[in-house]
């Protein structure tokens, strides 16, 4: 007689893939690349902010502050045109050193302003534009003052002549360097309005591309993570269908070797025990009627029957052979009294409902819990009394095994398949 | 075979062992299995 027996464990294993095991290398280099492109862009930024603020400071607002300066040198230049005029004019009674005063006035307030707008100029002004400027009113001044003392050297005629013929067109040419100026101020202003403006574009354009490169790579941060969380999870998956079918073989096994077992106990040694009972009976008839042998042959004859009896309880106990013949319901029928003799326990069995056939796997595990139920309650419980209920409801089949011992130590319910 | 088997300690005492098995998987699909009557209850 032969079992089959099934293997243990699936023909395929996977193992999977060392990229497939965990992620945290691919996440950890993604949140390195991040965190770097973030720290990039923070300092391209702030490098970006400090030029525009160096623009600002340095370029328009000295420039500002330039203007308002040789708009201040430009005023002056105007009152000393009203004054030179009133200083030629032949209506006028004064003498010409009646303006010395006012020119002085003057000439304190614009070499302030020219101080101060050498000092705001001085990245925007080139040295020859400087150096004409400054060599520019020197000589005015030195005009001025050989002006000053002709009139006070009484040649009053000669004095009015230089202002008409020569100071006032040092004026005017003074006059249009400081509007010249005035005008490349306003240019240089426009400039820096379109490099800031410049700026400003180019730094939105890469806040935006900036930003479609984050959301990129978060997307793919998150794809990549969905992907590796299906793949875990159906790795789960299969490594549980895998350990079921592998408990289910396990116990397949299991009652494969049983019933191997107890079909040799039951029809080999059986037989083998049967035949030589009825060899010894026969042996004993040819023996003398009370002699020592033929009570030799019936004390073996008995150990014989005993023995019989006991592979018979054994391979019963392993695996009912009646169970694969007869069904559950006649098995219990038959195995429930056994008990009852073998242990002294008295047992109550109750079925209930409309029977149907039981399947030989379902029966096999129903006995099994049946036959341990009833150890336990011979072995620990110390109970007389026990009942047993076998119920075939429409949608279920129902075991309840109960007594009235001691009972087991207090713990969460156990349950399993 | 998708059953579900349950240990208890009753209000009275003693223990109980409740075993339940989905219809579908403990039905035989044979067909030759004679009825009987099993209202009588042993004791």
């Amino acid at each position: 007689m032969t079992a089959a027996i099934l293997p243990l464990y699936p023909q395929h294993v996977s193992r999977p893939s060392p990229s497939d095991r965990s992620p945290t290398f691919g996440l950890l280099l993604g949140l390195v690349i991040t965190l770097s492109a973030v720290l990039a862009y923070s300092a391209y930024m702030t490098w970006q902010i400090r030029g525009l603020r160096e623009l600002q400071t340095n370029l328009v607002d000295r420039n500002r502050k330039d203007s308002l300066q040789l708009l201040r040198i430009q005023n002056d230049l105007n009152l000393l045109a009203v004054a030179m005029r009133d200083m030629v004019s032949s209506n006028e009674p004064y003498p010409l050193t009646a303006w010395s005063a006012q020119f002085e006035r003057i000439r304190t307030d614009l070499d302030d302003a020219m101080r101060l707008e050498a000092g705001f100029a001085a990245s925007s002004r080139t040295p020859e534009q400087s150096a004409f400027l400054t060599s520019s009113f020197t000589q005015f001044w030195d005009a001025v003052d050989r002006i000053f003392a002709l009139a006070r050297g009484g040649k009053e005629k000669d004095a009015r002549e230089q202002v008409q013929n020569s100071l006032q067109e040092r004026q005017a040419s003074l006059s249009t360097a400081v509007a010249r100026l005035l005008v490349q101020n306003s240019e240089n202003e426009e400039q820096a309005g379109q490099r800031i403006i410049q700026i400003y574009d180019r730094v939105r354009r890469q806040v935006y591309v900036f930003l479609a490169a984050t959301l990129l790579a978060i997307l793919l941060s998150s794809l990549s993570l969905i992907r590796w969380n299906r793949s875990l999870f159906a790795r789960l998956e299969e490594i549980s269908e895998r350990r079921s079918e592998l408990a289910q073989k396990l116990i397949a096994t299991q009652e494969s070797t049983l019933r191997y077992i107890s079909r040799e106990l039951h029809d080999e040694f059986g037989q083998i025990l049967t035949a030589i009972g009825s060899m010894l009976r026969r042996a004993g008839t040819h023996a003398p009627e009370g002699s020592s042998l033929r009570a030799d042959l019936q004390e073996v004859m008995q150990t014989v029957q005993t023995t019989l009896e006991s592979v018979r309880t054994l391979s019963q106990a392993l695996h009912p052979v009646m169970l694969d013949e007869a069904g559950l319901e006649s098995t219990l029928d038959w195995y429930i009294p056994n008990v009852e003799r073998q242990t002294g326990i008295e047992i109550s069995y109750e079925k209930q409902g409309e029977p149907f056939p039981v399947d030989g796997s379902a029966g096999v595990h129903v006995y099994g819990v049946l036959q341990e139920a009833l150890n336990n309650v011979a072995r620990h419980s110390g109970a007389k009394r026990a009942s047993v209920r076998l119920r075939f409801l429409a949608s279920t089949l129902e075991l309840e095994v109960k007594d009235h011992g001691t009972g087991f130590p207090e713990r969460p319910n156990r349950r399993g398949s | 075979m998708g059953g579900q088997i349950v240990f208890s300690r009753p209000p009275e005492g003693g223990t109980l062992v409740h075993l339940t098995v989905p219809r579908e998987k403990a039905e035989s699909k044979a067909e030759s299995y004679g009825k009987e009557d099993h209202s009588v209850a042993r004791g």
